[in-house]
């Protein structure tokens, strides 16, 4: 036949092309399937990262944050001397600030002069620090009293 | 000037001018048709998808190859003409040195042999691609000393290989018509096993020939027998030589009933691969 050698070629040539088209369906399937792996992969991996970074985040600002506080949490007795003998105080302190002052035992103390001294304690916990200026009235116990709640500020100060 | 040469000139100018011109514009075609078939190789080895943008040009030659022959071979090539070219050169040296009827050549049965050749080489980039090899032997390939070469950037040691090749296959060319072309290229393997549309052949209206007259088959420079020998005939360039020596001019192209000049039927193939191959982006300057 005339054709013989054209017919031959073009069914191998259409044979090759179907061959190679099927292959690249397959090739295609097995790449976007590789690749939805990959991107899932690669979301999990961006989203552990993330979280990671979030968590590193969050130690650091409350580490900042306990830093930024002055005072340790909790409740400090601290002992002064006044007027007559000890004064022995208990401060609390809530989220790093100083929130209540009760000076629970100060039997030595002149009733009088200690009643003007113990206002300096509201002052104390208003600016949050022991470093008040005393009652000129009320000298010793003053002094005690800030001595006392000095002390016992020493074991709540942030290093 | 002579009857002959007369009738001969105008084809012998268009076919220069043509060949120079593709071969200053579209140095690297070859090159780049033939990327597509290690690409589609390494590919289907890999098991990794077909790039489409990587494989346009080889289906761009493929499919001019199967609508009009191998006019890519014939006329645009920058390896074809450039083997042209040494054996030309090759022929005035030999003829200088050995008088004009005692050129070295091949014997045919030798020359059919070595046809066969292109295929194996096919054949075997083809295995190297899939498994992964090829890509590892960079510097092997004459035609990337040859493209060197175009781009005047000669190539380093690391061609070493590719060069010692390269000077073997010039040596070839200078002793055979298209040396490479039929024995050793292949992308012509690969054109020569396309089914080339039956009417986009060379016909030959053999009984109105000279008897006796061999002239067709003298000038063909990959021994192709016209209307003999049918499993060879992949083999034609579609230089056209054959129909440039016909006395009688019996030989043709079917579109010639359309078109009566085969010179204008060339031109217009030109014209024609131009704009398929500038639009492919095979133009080095735009």
């Amino acid at each position: 036949m005339k054709y013989t050698e054209f017919i031959t070629k073009l069914v191998s040539l259409v044979v090759i092309i179907g061959s190679l088209a099927s292959f690249q369906v397959v090739a295609n399937g097995r790449a976007e399937e590789a690749a939805r792996v990959k991107a899932e992969q690669k979301a999990a991996a961006k989203a552990e990262a993330e979280r990671k970074k979030a968590e590193a985040k969050a130690a650091a600002d409350k580490a900042a944050a306990e830093a930024a506080k002055k005072y340790k949490d909790g409740i400090y007795e601290g002992i002064g001397e006044g007027f007559g003998g000890n004064i022995k105080v208990r401060v609390t302190v809530t989220d790093g600030e100083i929130t209540d002052i009760d000076a629970y035992e100060h039997n030595d103390e002149d009733d009088e002069y200690f009643g003007m001294a113990v206002a300096l304690l509201d002052h104390m916990v208003e600016i949050n620090d022991p470093g008040v200026d005393v009652v000129s009235e009320a000298t010793f116990s003053s002094q005690g009293l800030i001595e006392a709640v000095g002390n016992a500020l020493e074991k709540a100060v942030n290093q | 000037m002579t009857e002959k040469t007369k009738k001969k000139l105008p084809r012998t100018v268009t076919e220069v001018i043509i060949r120079v011109l593709f071969f200053i514009t579209m140095p690297a075609a070859f090159s780049s048709g033939f990327l597509g078939v290690k690409h589609i190789c390494s590919s289907v080895g890999a098991g990794t998808p077909i790039q489409l943008d990587r494989i346009w040009v080889l289906i761009g030659l493929v499919a001019f190859t199967i609508i009009f022959g191998r006019f890519f071979c014939g006329f645009v090539c920058a390896f074809g003409s450039f083997g042209d070219f040494v054996y030309y050169i090759s022929g005035l040296i030999q003829t200088k040195l050995l008088g004009p009827k005692k050129q070295i050549t091949i014997p045919e049965k030798t020359t059919v042999i070595l046809q066969k050749l292109k295929y194996l080489i096919l054949l075997a980039i083809a295995v190297l691609c899939a498994l992964g090899i090829y890509s590892k032997l960079s510097g092997w390939s004459p035609w990337d000393v040859f493209s060197r070469f175009m781009v005047l950037k000669p190539p380093g040691l690391d061609y070493l290989v590719g060069i010692i090749i390269f000077t073997l296959i010039i040596y070839g060319m200078a002793f055979k018509k298209r040396f490479f072309c039929q024995f050793l290229c292949p992308l012509g393997a690969l054109f020569a096993l396309l089914p080339v549309l039956p009417f986009s052949g060379i016909h030959r209206n053999e009984e109105n020939c000279i008897k006796g007259c061999k002239a067709c088959k003298m000038n063909c420079p990959v021994n192709v027998k016209l209307g003999e020998d049918i499993l060879r005939n992949g083999e034609c360039i579609s230089c056209e030589k054959c129909m440039g020596i016909c006395p009688k001019s019996n030989l043709s192209r079917p579109e010639r009933k359309l078109i009566r000049n085969d010179i204008v039927l060339l031109v217009i193939k030109a014209v024609l691969f131009f704009a398929m191959g500038a639009f492919l982006g095979l133009c080095r300057f735009f």
